[in-house]
């Protein structure tokens, strides 16, 4: 049965919308009717409308996707900042912390070489005394003393350009090391030489078996500190180096070192990474972007539409 | 806004008059969520907004009048609709009338049933008891406002395959009162 009597024109103007229901053929009034609904005039959400006619407006005047690019700049930002994070705690605090060799054994190796391109010392996680090449819990003592050591190569490298000196003298680190001295009852540069000039020997000696806390000021326990050595041999003068094994006495294992640190240390090698270790990484906080499918991968010319895939 | 004015709004838009943009939104938008709310019911908002940046994108070198912008922007849609459901990994579904059963309908009058409806409750209404790509033609040529060629270029149809569906399309409509 074929009640449609359409031709196509009338047809057209039906589903055009041009044929009101009441001039529809019969059975097709409905038809009509839910076209003409279908096809009535309604408002736009104007909130979702500004926020598309803007970026419409955006990509047009961009010739691209302002969307895509503005992500990218949003990105190229983020990457931006956290450089410059990055480079600001590598350039002040990072300086210090590398200087004293307190940075974690990977980031010390890569900061010691690069330093050592522009002719700056900086101890290594193999040659140096830092923290981490040590498996005892971190203690006061043992991270001054070790600082101490790596201030002073710190001081000797900045002594040569006076604006960082300048900068050095207000630093709190620094004036740790002038009061070291003092206590000492000598000159900043001639306390680094000894101390320094006291631990280039332990760098060729075998690698300590124990190692105690160093006393928060050098010099006053002389042996401590070091890494075990054959009989009769000691530092004629200067502090001894800190952070390194001693020669078997042990006044913290017997308990006469009431909290200053732990009573006895583990071998200084094959441990665990060292506690202080997360004190010295910083978290780069560059958040992931949220890739989105976005507006631009159309391949249908400006010119009109052409073959879209189905997907019933 | 009359097609003149919608032409005039598309040559000024493709420089990036976000008045003229507004006025193609306002204009084309409506027809567009109609479309895509019965194709993909739960993204049609978002995939309108992404089918019109989708649009700009073309807009400063596009070359036609307002019925080839409209037939470009229902090809995008088009294309948005597939990409969605290929990323969900669903089908289209269709989506049936909430209320009365056609039963007790069956004693109204066509208009005063349809006069219930709200436009998108019409446009399920038409479309409902076709065969998909029948209800597809039907889409394209009432909501979309497109016509035959335009729909058969969209489709990958020739123009006589797109004549024959509305045709069934309608004798099916013409056995069915109300719709629903």
């Amino acid at each position: 049965m074929d009640q449609h009597p359409f031709d196509d024109t009338a047809t057209d103007a039906l589903l055009d919308g041009k044929v009101s229901p009441a001039q529809a053929p019969e059975g097709l009034q409905h038809v009509a009717a839910l076209i003409h609904l279908a096809q009535a005039p309604a408002t736009t959400d104007r909130a979702a409308e500004r926020q598309v006619v803007s970026q419409m407006g955006a990509i047009v005047r961009g010739g691209g996707s302002g969307v895509a690019a503005s992500r990218f700049a949003a990105h190229r930002a983020r990457l931006a900042t956290v450089a410059a994070v990055a480079g600001f705690v590598v350039l002040s605090g990072g300086a210090v912390a590398a200087a004293a060799g307190a940075l974690p054994n990977p980031v010390q190796r890569v900061v010691a070489s690069g330093f050592s391109n522009v002719g700056i010392s900086m101890p290594t996680p193999t040659t140096g005394a830092g923290p981490t090449t040590t498996v005892a819990p971190p203690t006061t003592t043992r991270h001054a003393a070790a600082t101490l050591a790596g201030l002073c190569v710190a001081y000797r490298a900045a002594s040569k350009n006076p604006t960082a000196a300048a900068h050095q003298a207000r630093a709190t680190a620094f004036v740790r090391l002038a009061e070291a001295a003092r206590a000492h009852h000598e000159s900043v540069a001639a306390y680094c030489t000894h101390l320094l000039a006291a631990r280039r020997p332990a760098h060729h000696a075998a690698p300590p078996t124990t190692s105690r806390p160093p006393t928060s000021v050098p010099g006053k326990d002389r042996g401590e500190g070091r890494p075990k050595e054959p009989s009769g041999t000691h530092h004629p003068s200067g502090p001894p180096p800190p952070g390194e094994g001693h020669g078997g006495h042990d006044p913290a294992s017997d308990g006469h070192h009431g909290g200053r640190g732990p009573t006895t240390i583990p071998p200084s090698h094959g441990g665990s990474s060292h506690g202080d270790d997360g004190g010295h990484t910083s978290g780069s906080g560059g958040g992931s972007s949220g890739h989105t499918s976005g507006p631009g991968h159309d391949s249908s010319g400006p010119s009109g539409p052409s073959g879209p895939s189905g997907h019933h | 806004m009359k097609p003149a004015d919608l032409g005039a709004a598309l040559r000024l838009a493709g420089t990036g008059d976000e008045q003229a943009i507004a006025a193609l939104y306002r204009a084309l938008q409506p027809a567009l969520l109609r479309y895509l709310r019965h194709e993909a019911p739960d993204a049609a908002e978002d995939l309108a907004s992404e089918t019109w940046l989708g649009a700009a994108q073309g807009l400063a070198t596009f070359e036609g009048g307002i019925d080839a912008f409209r037939a470009f922007l229902f090809t995008i849609a088009r294309r948005r609709v597939a990409d969605h459901y290929r990323t969900t990994a669903r089908r289209p579904r269709l989506v049936p009338l909430q209320g009365e059963p056609n039963g007790s309908r069956a004693a109204e009058s066509a208009e005063v049933v349809v006069d219930r409806l709200s436009d998108q409750e019409a446009v399920e209404a038409l479309l409902a008891n076709l065969a998909p790509d029948q209800a597809e033609v039907l889409l394209l040529r009432v909501v979309g406002g497109l016509n035959v060629d335009q729909v058969a270029q969209i489709l990958g149809r020739n123009p006589g395959a797109v004549r024959m569906l509305q045709h069934r399309a309608l004798q099916k409509l013409q056995k069915i009162p109300t719709g629903p």
